[in-house]
């Protein structure tokens, strides 16, 4: 019988570990559990199919008589590539002349394309979302299936959330196969595995577990198959359901999984010895295990001079922090600690006050939530329109603010770089989990000041040494330290000094480069 | 009871401490306080203590309303004064009489008026010392009027008297015509065996107010003060000196200008004193080294080797006399401000323990010898004066140098 869940449920204590412990099954959606035989008669074979993509308007039954015998084709019309059908499938059909007309002999015939044959039914309700076309023959059991499909997707474009100006620009799309080609062309050895799987009941999406053989350390790989096989799921629409339930501290801000769009980056990532992921339908993968500092080091670093990468990256080390201590600073600083801001500045921001009718928390509590309104609304609305709100939210409406006396010019001041500091954060999941952060440590700052901020901070910092990707301390190489990789933290070492894979990975292979430093040639060699 | 139970009761327990500790307790916003910059101190005819303050108006200093730069110069700061029988009383009815609460840690000047600082200072030392409110770089400065007419003179182009005062103490200091007189610098000194400090000076003059030396201390009496003429001597007894010049008169009777200087910029000098014991007899020697440039020749004046020589022994002599003066009336005064008794102290100090009692008797008759050998430097292109080449004739000047310059 058929459980109805309903809220009041949820009151009940009881219940609620009830329904944790025998949760429902979903696998009523399955199709694909059917191991009922395909029969030999068409009609009935037909029946099942049909009772099983009943009301589904796209499933196509093509009808005809191949020397005499009846056969159907089922598909679905939208996901086959229709040239390639009608070339190398219902010509070679129509034309059949080579006697009995049998599974084996069709196959024979449409040599051109790739075929199975199955006798399951599950298998063909599977071809069908698959996008295959299912040949059944009247008299014979079973079926085939042929692979024209061809699903809609747009191409390869470049890197929009993660762009570089050197370096490679092609970016991931929704197409598994594409991103599996993407990253096949970079890593061209046999070591590099692919293992596919099917996730969510319902969405029956694959999915491809990527990992280097003879560099990744074997108990990791073991790991993720454990994980990917606890989820029970009806569907998978994005990259982030797997990363919810394959999460370490389900309830940190900070992300324990990392996702990327670019193909080069997956690659060195996978060079390092983590594992990653890839989701049909997904332009992303999902990297593991992920450390703290990997979020602050952009694709761009590895691109340009090393020399270079030295102050962009302890610019961004300095920006992370900034950008979420900034507004609980500058509270606390003319809050509680006005003694510790130098004299000019201090009377500045006393006339700057002068006249505004909040406490500076409310003020900041006010400007925050109004930036990321702004910053909500750019997204979400069209970008040319997005750009015009922006531009409207922080100049027009800011200046205006300001002139009518509801926020002082500092609090302008202080929130807008704070949001520019965090757009200089190359990870996504680390500006969110900042977004986040921010407004604790803002009213923790309006109540304890200086104080409330170090407390929360020690407890941030205790939070962050305390997590583990997959077994990897998040905040290492800083904690566990390790000087060795330090070559790749604040600093990006050049190339032929960076000769070993970092060790918090624990590749089973450490060494990575083995190139001499360049040195300018003898004289005697001229 | 359980472990999740125990989890929560101590995480309750210290979100509890932690919010209850100083919750809201010390909130002030900034807008709810009035910044004080300086203090000045008077002693009045009553024996009273008058409190001046300069206190940072918001609505007039360089606000957004104003725009940068635009605040009303003379209106930037009020100035509120106080009378009570002691320092901390009057400040005490200071703030409960002005609206908003005072604000002292950025207070950056204290100014003593001259017949408070007669009467001594230390009255006040203890209480700026023991406050929390007060900072310890804050500058003491000293006045031979009152404070509360240094505090309400011009101070164009400054904002503030504090800062005035502070840039014009600190622009001294980098030409060696003040001391650095903060507040730990001072208590420094006056916590050393000779208990003799030294205070930055200023005066109230027509165009504002300007520097006026130091001002000498003996325990925390004000004694004396030295003008800044005189501070560049008295400096090469106690510390390194920079950048301070002297002129000295021609005494090139060819030309009709006899009467114009010669002037040196002494880049620095540094100073050793060393103290020599005979017997029951002390006798400091003094010796200075050093090094300066020519600034102005007098006129028609070749520098040779020899005028060179010349000029360096002229101006040995005449840094020694002008130190020997500053010490004759120290001595006169009998103000060890060149802390010699620390010099004492450092180099024998079971002797200076026995004349530590005695040392203001015997101030007075030390005996001193200077040893001040300051070298002229060659800078520049310019090696003679211009009018060297000058003749009625109209001959070519010379080429090169032709020995005329070393």
């Amino acid at each position: 019988m058929k459980r109805k869940t309903t809220w009041l449920q949820f009151r009940s204590k009881s219940k609620r570990r009830s329904l944790r412990n025998h949760p429902q099954d979903i696998s009523f959606w399955n199709v694909s559990d059917d191991h009922t035989e395909v029969p030999s008669e068409l009609q009935q074979s037909l029946a099942w199919i049909q009772d099983e993509w009943a009301k589904c308007a796209d499933v196509q039954y093509q009808h005809l008589h191949v020397q005499g015998v009846p056969v159907c084709l089922v598909f679905i019309n939208n996901l086959i590539d229709q040239d390639a059908a009608q070339r190398a499938l219902m010509e070679p059909l129509t034309r059949y002349e080579q006697g009995q007309v049998t599974l084996p002999a069709l196959k024979d015939t449409l040599n051109a394309l790739m075929t199975e044959d199955t006798s399951q039914i599950s298998a063909i309700h599977q071809a069908i979302a698959a996008g295959k076309v299912v040949a059944l023959v009247d008299g014979q059991s079973g079926a085939l299936l042929v692979d024209v499909n061809k699903f809609p997707g747009r191409a390869i474009e470049t890197s929009q959330n993660e762009p570089t100006i050197q370096g490679p620009q092609e970016a991931f799309i929704e197409s598994l196969q594409t991103n599996l080609a993407l990253i096949r062309k970079r890593l061209r050895t046999s070591k590099l595995k692919i293992e596919t799987m099917q996730m969510g009941t319902k969405t029956n999406v694959q999915l491809a577990l990527l990992y280097v053989e003879g560099i990744v350390k074997p108990s990791l790989v073991e790991e993720a198959h454990q994980r990917l096989q606890r989820i029970q799921i009806d569907g998978i629409i994005s990259s982030n359901e797997i990363r919810e339930m394959i999460d370490d501290a389900p309830f940190s801000p900070f992300r324990l999984t990392e996702v990327t769009e670019r193909p080069d980056r997956t690659v060195a990532g996978l060079l390092q010895g983590r594992i990653c992921f890839l989701i049909d339908g997904t332009p992303t993968s999902i990297a593991v295990p992920v450390v703290f500092v990997s979020g602050l080091s952009s694709a761009e670093d590895y691109y340009g001079h090393f020399m270079t990468a030295l102050p962009l990256r302890i610019l961004r080390h300095a920006m992370y922090w900034s950008s979420l201590l900034l507004p609980s600073l500058y509270i606390a600083l003319l809050s509680y600690n006005q003694d510790l801001v130098p004299t000019p500045l201090l009377i500045s921001l006393e006339a700057q006050h002068e006249g505004i009718p909040f406490p500076t928390i409310v003020e900041a509590l006010g400007m925050q939530t109004a930036f990321e309104a702004l910053r909500e609304a750019g997204l979400r609305l069209p970008r040319t329109i997005g750009q015009s709100v922006s531009i409207v939210g922080a100049l027009i409406i800011g200046d205006a603010a300001v002139n009518a006396s509801i926020v002082s010019p500092g609090m302008v001041i202080v929130v807008a770089a704070a949001g520019v500091a965090s757009y200089t954060i190359p990870s996504q999941d680390l500006v969110n989990t900042n977004r986040i952060l921010q407004y604790p440590f803002m009213i923790v700052a309006s109540l304890l000041g200086l104080y409330g901020i170090v407390a929360l901070g020690l407890v941030l910092v205790i939070h962050m040494v305390s997590l583990r990707s997959f077994g990897v301390p998040y905040m290492a190489p800083l904690a566990p330290f390790s000087w060795p990789e330090m070559r790749d933290t604040f600093i990006r070492a050049p190339w032929w000094a960076m000769n070993q894979r970092p060790r918090f990975y624990e590749s089973v292979n450490l060494t990575r480069n083995r190139t001499p430093k360049p040195s300018s040639p003898s004289r005697d060699s001229t | 009871m359980k472990m999740g139970h125990h989890r929560w009761i101590v995480s309750a327990l210290l979100m509890g401490i932690l919010f209850g500790l100083s919750g809201c307790k010390d909130l002030r916003e900034v807008d709810d306080l009035n910044i004080v910059l300086a203090i000045g101190i008077d002693e009045t005819q009553d024996q009273r203590i008058r409190v001046t303050t300069e206190i940072v108006d918001p609505a007039n200093s360089r606000g957004p309303g104003s725009g940068a730069g635009m605040g009303k110069r003379d209106e930037a700061t009020i100035t509120r004064q106080q009378t009570g029988s002691t320092l901390e009383e009057a400040v005490g009815i200071l703030d409960e009489r002005v609206p908003r609460r005072l604000f002292f840690a950025h207070n950056s000047v204290i100014v003593f008026g001259q017949n408070y600082a007669i009467h001594g200072i230390d009255r006040a030392l203890d209480y700026l010392e023991r406050n929390r409110s007060y900072r310890r770089n804050q500058l003491f400065v000293v006045t031979d009027g009152t404070a509360s007419d240094l505090m309400t003179s011009s101070v164009t182009p400054e904002f503030y008297h504090a800062m005035a005062m502070r840039s014009l103490v600190e622009q001294g200091m980098h030409k060696s015509t003040a001391v650095n007189s903060t507040q730990l610098n001072f208590m420094k000194q006056y916590l050393r065996p000779s208990h003799t400090p030294t205070m930055a000076c200023l005066e109230t003059a027509k165009s504002g107010i300007i520097p006026d030396g130091i001002g000498l201390f003996d325990r925390g009496q004000y004694k004396d003060h030295l003008t800044s003429a005189e501070v560049p001597a008295f400096l090469r007894f106690v510390q390194d000196t920079q950048q301070t010049e002297i002129t000295i008169p021609c005494t090139n009777k060819e030309t009709s200008q006899g009467d114009m200087g010669q002037t040196y910029r002494i880049l620095r000098t540094h100073t050793n004193v060393i103290p020599q014991i005979r017997g029951k007899e002390i006798r400091f020697f003094v010796k200075v080294r050093g090094q300066a440039e020519i600034e102005r020749l007098c006129p028609g004046s070749k520098p040779t080797p020899q005028t060179y020589s010349k000029w360096e022994i002229q101006l040995d002599h005449t840094l020694q006399e002008q130190m020997q003066r500053v010490f004759t009336r120290l001595q006169k005064d009998d103000v060890d401000s060149v802390h010699f008794s620390d010099v004492l102290y450092k180099r024998n100090p079971i002797l200076w323990q026995q004349l530590a009692h005695q040392w203001k008797a015997f101030f007075p008759h030390i005996q001193v010898t200077y040893d001040v050998q300051v070298q002229l430097l060659r800078h520049g292109l310019a090696s003679k004066s211009p009018d060297v080449e000058y003749s009625p004739e109209g001959l070519p000047p010379h080429a090169g140098r032709e020995g005329a310059s070393p």
